[in-house]
């Protein structure tokens, strides 16, 4: 779980224990890593991670740690505060460090190019996404972001779940499970 | 580029911007009628703004042959800047009648660290500003359906800073232009060339980018096929040269069992 939480922001805060005791209740070891306790610099788009040291991103900070428990988890959960119907800043600057795991090959996907796999398995993705109020057109690009996200990840399935920050740690269990289950009934 | 100059109608480099609106306006005076003012903010990570830098400048272009005094920034740059150099980002944005993004898109969205020079801009505007938003995506895929989302994400953060939506252009094959500057471009790109010139045009006028114009930009500029083998040589040749030839398939996290 990569926990995109920035200073003070209960509400994600929250909704990241929330899904942490929820996957624990249902038997999974959960790994949470709290990106504001890392030092995750941006990705220089030096593409050294494809082609001087494949794989491996050539910066040397804790986005390593953070690519290794992506790719060696069956399911990952991305928690933070939707900002402009992505992820804030913190948790998007972690995840385009996790580019080293993909190939820089391409490969023709139902028409579109995509990078290969370079592995040969992929977690399911979890966007738990977390608003001050509900927005239809932010919650509608969250969504987009969410599958394109699953396909260029070659991620076997994902779900995008959004909850406000008035909700209880019950709620978002509760909307975590209806996001789960839509996500394994669709044959994962 | 340089990170902050500010430029007149003849694309000469005047001032620094560090000198502040006083440059803007000596600019302006010099180069008679002032139509508008641009600000370009560069969300490429790479030091001199790689082909996001390329493409905003030849966009700033279109708008300074139309008297328009246009400034440049690069966001990483001025986020480590500190203090200053966030104050110079909500200022110039604050100060600009159309502002201008243009960036590579990362993991289909903005670059993270441009997401966070966004809400820097976001927090310190304050009351709603009075110009307009733009946006230029480009990625590195053949397709320009890569960048739908990060351009609705651009329109979101207009919102959210209180800008008006122009429009974007969602430029696929960001390869094949390699942070070269257009003027130097042969054959297909210039068709990306022509579709920022059309654009920089209706912007000018006050318009937002027409609609054929997007679809223009979003033209391929060859077959996917074509990008897709001479993209794959080219990364061979450069794990080749940088000694890792054959190792491009490489896992060094399959302990996992992957």
């Amino acid at each position: 779980m990569l926990d995109g939480a920035e200073a003070g922001d209960e509400a994600v805060v929250r909704a990241a224990a929330a899904a942490q005791e929820h996957m624990q209740q249902m038997g999974a070891h959960v790994r949470r890593l709290s990106l504001a306790g890392l030092d995750i610099k941006p990705c220089l788009g030096c593409f050294g991670c494809w082609v001087r040291n494949p794989g491996v991103c050539v910066v040397k900070d804790d986005a390593e740690t953070v690519s290794r428990a992506l790719i060696s988890s069956d399911l990952v959960f991305l928690v933070g505060r939707i900002t402009y119907g992505g992820y804030p800043a913190p948790l998007k600057k972690a995840f385009d460090r996790s580019i080293c795991l993909v190939s820089p090959l391409f490969v023709s996907i139902s028409g579109e190019t995509h990078h290969r796999a370079r592995y040969g398995r992929y977690p399911m993705l979890v966007g738990v996404g977390v608003l001050d109020s509900y927005d239809f057109d932010q919650v509608a690009v969250f969504r987009d972001l969410l599958e394109r996200n699953a396909l260029n990840f070659h991620s076997p399935a994902h779900v995008a779940v959004v909850v406000t920050a008035d909700e209880t740690a019950e709620d978002v269990k509760s909307a975590l499970a209806d996001g789960l289950y839509a996500m394994t009934s669709k044959g994962v | 580029m340089d990170s902050s100059r500010i430029v007149a109608g003849n694309g000469r480099s005047l001032r620094r911007a560090e000198e502040g609106p006083v440059g803007v306006a000596a600019a302006s005076d010099q180069e008679g009628a002032h139509r508008g003012t641009t600000t370009l903010i560069v969300g490429s990570p790479k030091p001199a703004g790689g082909t996001s830098a390329a493409l905003g400048e030849h966009l700033l272009q279109g708008l300074e042959e139309r008297g328009w005094v246009c400034i440049s920034l690069h966001a990483l740059r001025a986020l480590r800047e500190g203090v200053v150099g966030k104050d110079r980002l909500v200022e110039a944005v604050r100060s600009a009648d159309l502002v201008v993004l243009s960036f590579p898109v990362y993991v289909d969205g903005l670059p993270g660290s441009f997401v966070e020079a966004l809400e820097v801009v976001a927090a310190g505007v304050g009351e709603r500003p009075p110009g307009r938003l733009a946006a230029i995506a480009q990625c590195g895929f053949p397709e320009a359906v890569h960048t739908e989302v990060a351009l609705q994400m651009c329109r979101l953060a207009a919102r959210e800073i209180g800008l008006g939506w122009a429009g974007g252009l969602g430029i696929g094959g960001g390869g094949m232009i390699d942070g070269r500057p257009l003027s130097q471009a042969r054959g297909a790109v210039r068709k990306v060339m022509s579709a920022l010139d059309l654009a920089a045009a209706a912007l000018a006028r006050g318009e937002d980018v027409p609609e054929e114009v997007v679809a223009l930009a979003a033209r391929p500029l060859v077959p996917a096929w074509v990008y897709r083998r001479a993209g794959d040589h080219n990364w061979r040749r450069q794990a080749k040269k940088a000694g890792a030839r054959g190792l491009l398939g490489h896992r060094p996290f399959a302990d996992g069992g992957r």
